[in-house]
Formats: C-alpha cells, sequence, structure tokens
C-alpha cells in the first residue's frame, strides 16, 4: 500500500482533463494549463486559511463556501479526487457535523499541496 | 481575430461564476469557439447582464455569493423576452436535488462540474439551436394562430368516425355560432341532420381515397338561410381534417349570376339557355329508360298588336301575367320547387313546357287545353282588358324530334299552324307540319317581293243598289297571283302579312294603288264612284293611318267622298277610345266609313253605337245561310234594323242568288255585292262598266 510522492502527483491529476486543457486557447499564448495553475496556487492557500479559520469560528457554513469554492478549483484542474474529498468535507459542513467536519479537513491542506506539486510539473512540460 | 472571421453573427454568451478558474476555462472554451462570452461574478450582476448586454444563452453557476443562481434564474424569466431565453445550470453531479430546484426555477438545462470544456461547446450549440428552432417554431406558430383567427373558418381534427380531437379554429363552433361546447364530441352534432348523416360515410370515402371529400349542407341561422361546405381533408395518421366555412355568399353570388345568365328579367322565368340545358339532360334520362316527353310551345295571339297599339309597357304586362299564368298552372299539375318548374320564355311571346309521358301524348293535349283555358280570360292591362289567346303547338321526344332543336322546331310549327287555324287552340305536330312551315316561310319571303315589286294587284267588285241593282261603286280587294302557285286566296296571304308584320305596307300599297286608279278613270272622263278599300287593324290602330290616307288622296288628287274605309269590329273595340278618335278624324276628314264581317266579332252594340260609321256590312256567312236557315234570316233583320235605327246604311257581302236577293230586298237591305252580280273584276274590266 505504500505509495511513492511521484506517484500520488502523478495520480492527484486526471489525465483526461489535463489534456483537455492543453487543447484550449489562451488570450496571451501561453498554455491554458499555466494559468489555471497559477490561478490555483494563487488562491488554494488563502481558500485553506479561510476553512482553518472558519473551523475555528465553528462557521459551519463558512467552512462549506469555502470548501465549495476550492472544490470547483480542483474539478477545473482535473484534481478528481481531492475533489470528492473537498465534495465530502462540504456535505458534513453544510451538515453541521463539527467534528467530522475537522476529522476530514485534518489532510486536506497536504493533499492540496500534492495538487500544487503535480499542476507545477504539469505546467513546466507545457 | 478568429470572431471576425466567422461568417456567422456572433452569439453572445453571458457566464456567470464565482469561480475565477471556471471563469477563466469557460471564456477560453468559448471565445475560442467563437461566442462572445460576458462574464458576472454573482447573481445580481447576471441579471444585470442579461438587461443590458442581451445575451442569447445564459451558463449559471447555481452556488453564488449573494444573490444565487435560483434566484437570479427566476429573476431573469421575469425579464422582458426572459422567458424563451436558455438558462443552463453549472452543478455538481452530487447534487441531484439542486438540479431539480433549477428546474423549478426555470432553468432549460443544465451541465454538470467538472465541466469538461470541449463537450460545454457543443452543449451550447446544440441549446442554441434549439432555441433558434424554438423561436422559430414560435414565429410559425403565432403566424398560424393570426391566420387561424383571421379565417372565418372552423377547423376540426376528427378522427376516423368524425369524433373531434381537437378544435383548431372557430371554438369548436360552426361559423356564425358563438364558440363552442366543451363537451362537443362529434362533429355530427353540430350539422343539419341530413349532413349529419352523410360524415361517417364521407370520412371513410375520403380517407379510404386519400381524397378531399366536400360536403355542402344548408341550415337555418337565425331565420337566415346559412350554406356551409364541409371539407374533410385526411391526414397519413388516418385522421382529418375538417374545414368548415359558411358559403353563404358565395352561393348566393352564383345564385345571382345564374339567374342573370339564365333567367328572363321581365318574367323571372328561366330563359332558352337555361331550357336547352335542362331539356337536353332530359330527354338524354328519357331516353335511357325509353320515356316520351311532350314539348308545348306556346305562343301568345296578336301579342304584336297590344305592343304596338298599348306601348311596349302593356305589352310588359301582358307576359308577366302570362308568365304567372303558366306558373300557377303548372304548380297545380307540378308540385314542387318553382324553380324547377319545366318552364322557360323562349322570345317575345313564346313560351316552352315540357312534360314527361307517362302514358298517351293524349294527356299532354290535356295540359295544353288546359294552358289554352288559363289564357282566355282577358289580361288586365292598366285601365283597359286585352285579349291574348294562346296558340299551342305540342311535339312528342322522341317521335317528333330526338334532340331539343328539332323538337323545338316542330312544336313551333305546330303552334303556327295553331295560329292558321284560327288561334286560340292546340295543334298536335305532324311531320307534314314542318312543309307547310317551309312553305310558309319562302311564301314571306315570296310576299315582301310582289310587294316590293308592285306585282300585287288590285280588283274591283261592283256593288249594287239592291232596288234597282244600278252600280253604286266597288269594294278593292287585293289578288296575288303567285308565279309559281298561281292565284293565292286573300285569307292565306294577310294572316301570313299579319303574323310576319308587314300588313301595314300592303294596306298602304293598296290605298296608293286605288287612289291612283281612280285617278285614271278621272282622267279617262268615266264616272267616278266610291271604292272600298280594307284596312288592317293594324294599320287602324295606328295614330299615322289619317294622314296615311290623306297623304294618299292628295297626292292622286282624289275626292276624300270617293273612298270607303272598311274595318273589322276586332279592330275597333280593341281599343274603342282610340278607335273612335280615329274615326273621327276619318270622318270629319270627308271619307266615309264602314263596319266590315258585321256580326263575327264582338259586336258590341254599345260601342258600335258610338262609332261614327256610316255602313255596316253583313258578312257573308249570314247571307250564305238565307233564306233557307231560320236563325241566318233573323240575324240579317236584326242587323238592318238595327243599323237603319242608326241611319246606317247595310251592305250584304257574298250574294249569290236570287232567293238571296229577294230577302234583302224584303227586309230594306240597301247594298249588294256578290257572285249573284259580279265576281272581283280586273281593274280593266271594272273600268269598263263606269
Amino acid at each position: 500500500m505504500a505509495v511513492t510522492e511521484s506517484e500520488l502527483a502523478e495520480s492527484a491529476l486526471d489525465r483526461g482533463v489535463i489534456d483537455a486543457l492543453r487543447e484550449l486557447p489562451s488570450p496571451d499564448g501561453r498554455s491554458m494549463i499555466v494559468c489555471v495553475a497559477e490561478l490555483f496556487m494563487q488562491d488554494s492557500p488563502a481558500l485553506l486559511q479561510q476553512m482553518q479559520q472558519a473551523v475555528q469560528r465553528e462557521d459551519w457554513l463558512a467552512l462549506a463556501a469555502a470548501v465549495h469554492a476550492l472544490k470547483s478549483y480542483a474539478g477545473n484542474v482535473g484534481a478528481l479526487r481531492f475533489m470528492a474529498q473537498l465534495r465530502e468535507l462540504e456535505l458534513t459542513a453544510k451538515a453541521g457535523d463539527g467534528l467530522q467536519c475537522i476529522a476530514l479537513l485534518a489532510p486536506i491542506p497536504e493533499v492540496c499541496s500534492t495538487v500544487v506539486a503535480a499542476l507545477a510539473r504539469e505546467a513546466a512540460c507545457s | 481575430m478568429l470572431l471576425n472571421s466567422l461568417p456567422q453573427p456572433v452569439r453572445r454568451l453571458l457566464l456567470a461564476d464565482d469561480d475565477a478558474s471556471t471563469c477563466l476555462l469557460a471564456h477560453s472554451a468559448l471565445s475560442g469557439a467563437g461566442f462572445q462570452v460576458f462574464l458576472a461574478t454573482n447573481g445580481e450582476e447576471a441579471v444585470e447582464s442579461v438587461l443590458r448586454d442581451r445575451p442569447q444563452m445564459v451558463l449559471l453557476d447555481l452556488e453564488m455569493p449573494g444573490v444565487d443562481g435560483y434566484e437570479a434564474c427566476r429573476r431573469m424569466r421575469c425579464l422582458p423576452g426572459g422567458v424563451e431565453l436558455p438558462i443552463v445550470v453549472v452543478t455538481s453531479l452530487d447534487d441531484p436535488g439542486s438540479i431539480e430546484r433549477a428546474y423549478a426555477a426555470g432553468a432549460t438545462d443544465f451541465v454538470t462540474k467538472p465541466i469538461n470544456w470541449v463537450l460545454l461547446v457543443h452543449r451550447v450549440r446544440y441549446v442554441l439551436r434549439a432555441a433558434d428552432s424554438a423561436a422559430a417554431l414560435r414565429a410559425a406558430e403565432s403566424r398560424n394562430q393570426a391566420l387561424l383567427r383571421a379565417m372565418p373558418d372552423s377547423l376540426f381534427l376528427l378522427d376516423g368516425a368524425g369524433r373531434i380531437q381537437a378544435c383548431a379554429a372557430g371554438g369548436g363552433a360552426l361559423p356564425g355560432d358563438s364558440p363552442g361546447q366543451e363537451s362537443l364530441t362529434t362533429l355530427a352534432a353540430l350539422l343539419p341532420p341530413e349532413a349529419a348523416l352523410a360524415l361517417p360515410t364521407l370520412c371513410a370515402q375520403a380517407l379510404a381515397s386519400r381524397m378531399a371529400t366536400t360536403l355542402e349542407c344548408q341550415r337555418l341561422q337565425h331565420g337566415v338561410t346559412q350554406v356551409l361546405e364541409v371539407r374533410l381533408l385526411p391526414n397519413e395518421d388516418g385522421t382529418l381534417l375538417a374545414v368548415v366555412r359558411d358559403v353563404s355568399e358565395q352561393k348566393f353570388a352564383e345564385q345571382r349570376i345564374r339567374r342573370l345568365a339564365y333567367y328572363d328579367n321581365l318574367t323571372d322565368l328561366p330563359n332558352r339557355e337555361w331550357m336547352e340545358m335542362r331539356l337536353t339532360s332530359e330527354l338524354l334520362a328519357a331516353g335511357k329508360v325509353g320515356r316520351r316527353v311532350a314539348v308545348l310551345f306556346i305562343d301568345l295571339d296578336q301579342f304584336r298588336r297590344v305592343n304596338d297599339t298599348l306601348g311596349q309597357l302593356a305589352g310588359d304586362a301582358v307576359l308577366i301575367e302570362a308568365a304567372d299564368r303558366l306558373r300557377r298552372c303548372l304548380a297545380n299539375v307540378h308540385p314542387g320547387v318553382e324553380d324547377e318548374l319545366p318552364l322557360a320564355r323562349l322570345g317575345a311571346d313564346e313560351f316552352l313546357i315540357w312534360l314527361p309521358l307517362m302514358d298517351s301524348p293524349g294527356s299532354a293535349v290535356e295540359m295544353a287545353d288546359l294552358i289554352r283555358q288559363t289564357f282566355e280570360p282577358l289580361f288586365p292591362c292598366g285601365p283597359v282588358e286585352v285579349k291574348a289567346t294562346a296558340s299551342i303547338g305540342v311535339a312528342c321526344y322522341p317521335a317528333d324530334g330526338q334532340d331539343v332543336p328539332k323538337l323545338l322546331r316542330n312544336a313551333d310549327a305546330a303552334s303556327q299552324q295553331a295560329k292558321a287555324a284560327g288561334r286560340n287552340r292546340v295543334v298536335v305536330y305532324r311531320a307534314e307540319m314542318n312543309n307547310r312551315a317551309l312553305e310558309r316561310l319562302s311564301l314571306e319571303a315570296d310576299l315582301r317581293r310582289a310587294v316590293a315589286s308592285n306585282s300585287l294587284e288590285v280588283y274591283y267588285q261592283p256593288k249594287y243598289r239592291v232596288d234597282d241593282l244600278g252600280l253604286v261603286g266597288a269594294e278593292a280587294l287585293l289578288r296575288w297571283n303567285h308565279p309559281r302557285l298561281g292565284f293565292i286566296p286573300p285569307n292565306e296571304f294577310i294572316g301570313l302579312a299579319e303574323a310576319a308584320g308587314f300588313i301595314v305596307d300592303i294596306d298602304r300599297w293598296v290605298v296608293k294603288r286605288v287612289c291612283e286608279d281612280i285617278s285614271v278613270w278621272r282622267a279617262a272622263g268615266k264616272r267616278l264612284l266610291p271604292v272600298a278599300v280594307n284596312l288592317s287593324a293594324h294599320e287602324f290602330l295606328n295614330q299615322a293611318v289619317v294622314s296615311m290616307i290623306t297623304d294618299a288622296a292628295a297626292q292622286a288628287e282624289v275626292p276624300h267622298g270617293l273612298l270607303e274605309l272598311e274595318l273589322t269590329e276586332n279592330a275597333l273595340v280593341h281599343d274603342a277610345t282610340l278607335a273612335r278618335e280615329l274615326l273621327t278624324q276619318l270622318r270629319d276628314a270627308g271619307f266615309t266609313l264602314a263596319i266590315d264581317d258585321f256580326g263575327t266579332g264582338y259586336s258590341s252594340l254599345q260601342y258600335l253605337r258610338s262609332f261614327p260609321v256610316h255602313t255596316l256590312k253583313i258578312d257573308r256567312s249570314f247571307v250564305r245561310g238565307a233564306p233557307d236557315e231560320r236563325e241566318a234570316c233573323a240575324l240579317i233583320r236584326a242587323v238592318i234594323q238595327f243599323a237603319h235605327s242608326l241611319d246606317l246604311s247595310v251592305v250584304a257581302e257574298g250574294v249569290e242568288n236570287y232567293r238571296q236577293l229577294d230577302l234583302l230586298r224584303a227586309e230594306g237591305c240597301d247594298y249588294l255585292q256578290g257572285y249573284l252580280m259580279d265576281p272581283a273584276l280586273p281593274v280593266a274590266t271594272y273600268a269598263a262598266m263606269l
């Protein structure tokens, strides 16, 4: 069951989505992968921070909103497994199950940095 | 650059999503595919953009801060044109409830996240195309609706049994009815009974033949007859479209046109064209079953005289009355619609009736005689009454003619025969009549030629005093020596000239000729005795008669006292007022006036008393019976006594033997003429006696 970091990163992104992104035209000539990766890297830290703060305030609806936003990003970059985790967290937050939220939120930052690393690699390949 | 190269107008899309990466990617994918993309990051912005940018489609994220996608969708639907705007919501697959709520809020369609950008472009194109089709359909539909609303017709969709499945126009009612009952199930329930009965068969026919079928029916609508046309148009799926139209106007217009074309304005009877169509089909039908058809050619007697003497208005009144009498007569034996009466007006005073013959031709003759009798009572004509009896010729199909023209010709020949035989009678056609009719025609032409070429002759029958048999004058009599047929009796050719309308010319010619003869005798130093000239009723009842005679006399320098004018009673009583006036003018001008053939016509003593005449002539038919027949003797006596009591002299015509002469002498008759003394003599022979 041991999984290498590289394998983790490799499987963090859906190949089909990534390929589709490569097909998309971009206004400034750069690859759309690069643009979306930049956007993800730029916005995800703030969203993660918003999640932590919401948990501290026990504001589950705010938590759900932040998770929902990051889930969109994840979907758009093909981080489908990450997206599934976020979906579960979002539903739990909407249900107001605090304990479960805390448990589900715990691995999110680490998975997020795996996705960022994988994105960086994809961006570099473009 | 890519956008400009597209031939199609750029389609405008609005993408509303608070997620920057979605916006970035969607913008990239959609503008890359040639769309103009507007972005909004929340619901309020999205609604504003719809108002401002008028996008043709909206991609709407459901979860946005502030006004969310559901609310935005609801608001967009309320904007002008918002109902038709395609709104595709973007949602996660894991939230099926959201899709349901989105539809409830008015969403057109949905896409799920994560979005497949390539597929999204296709999806957008598809949704736009569907929206275009829907818009085109809506436009067509509204055009159709406008058309249906404007149409006066009612449209029903029927199943094969005539049950109503839908009402497309007319509100489920027939044209002219107020919009219908909801519970209506069959078209038959709306139609008049006979049409309702025929409907199922017609539906079946239309479906079987795949051809449109039409049914026409009439019904009373608010007291007015309405003509409905039901057209049944079969559909491929076994249903029928029924178009019910009010064609009353059209029908009535057709009827008016038909009336103008096939009816006589004056009598409102069908005309010759209509008769030819009807009778042709009647003969055809009769021929198939071996039935006979009789045609009755009805010709009014002496109708010309009515027109000539009383004017055309009077003539018209007689014709209208004649048509009414025929109609009444036929309606009694031929009950039914008046338009269907087998009756037509052929020309001036000619009418035609045709009858199927069930038994013998005798029934046609009976019918003809019935008609003849209805013409016997006098016709009211303004202040006076006129006589217009009918001469009727009968011919039968197929014996007397296989087609309409031949049948008509022969019936006409028979009616001419009826006229020649004395009018007011019925004559059945016989084959030899046609020869006679042809003869008549050629004779008429010969007579015209004879008048024109002066080849008629005037003979003179001397007239004597009864007392001493001294010559007192003569009666001028017309003779026609036909180059081929020899002498033709006056009663034959005078009748011919009267019927053909040139008796007036003949009268004129005779008067002129007599005046010229007198002038010759005077120049030869002969004794000058008066000459009697016959004037026809036609000539006499004409204002110009006075000037015609005085002109002729003046031209030949003949004193008026030498001309005696003979008129029949009938000429006088026809219009007594005019007759009295003309007689007075002639008497005042110095002419002697005599009434000819006395005792054979109306013999209204009342009238006679008031006419300024000088002489009565006893008709030869009375003289012929004397002295052996008591009646004849009594009549002769009565006429002589009556005449003398009015200071009139009496002339007996047709005296053939001495016994008659003795009688006349005994009764005090003044003058006589006849074979006893002389026949009518050629002018030279008579001149020698002077």
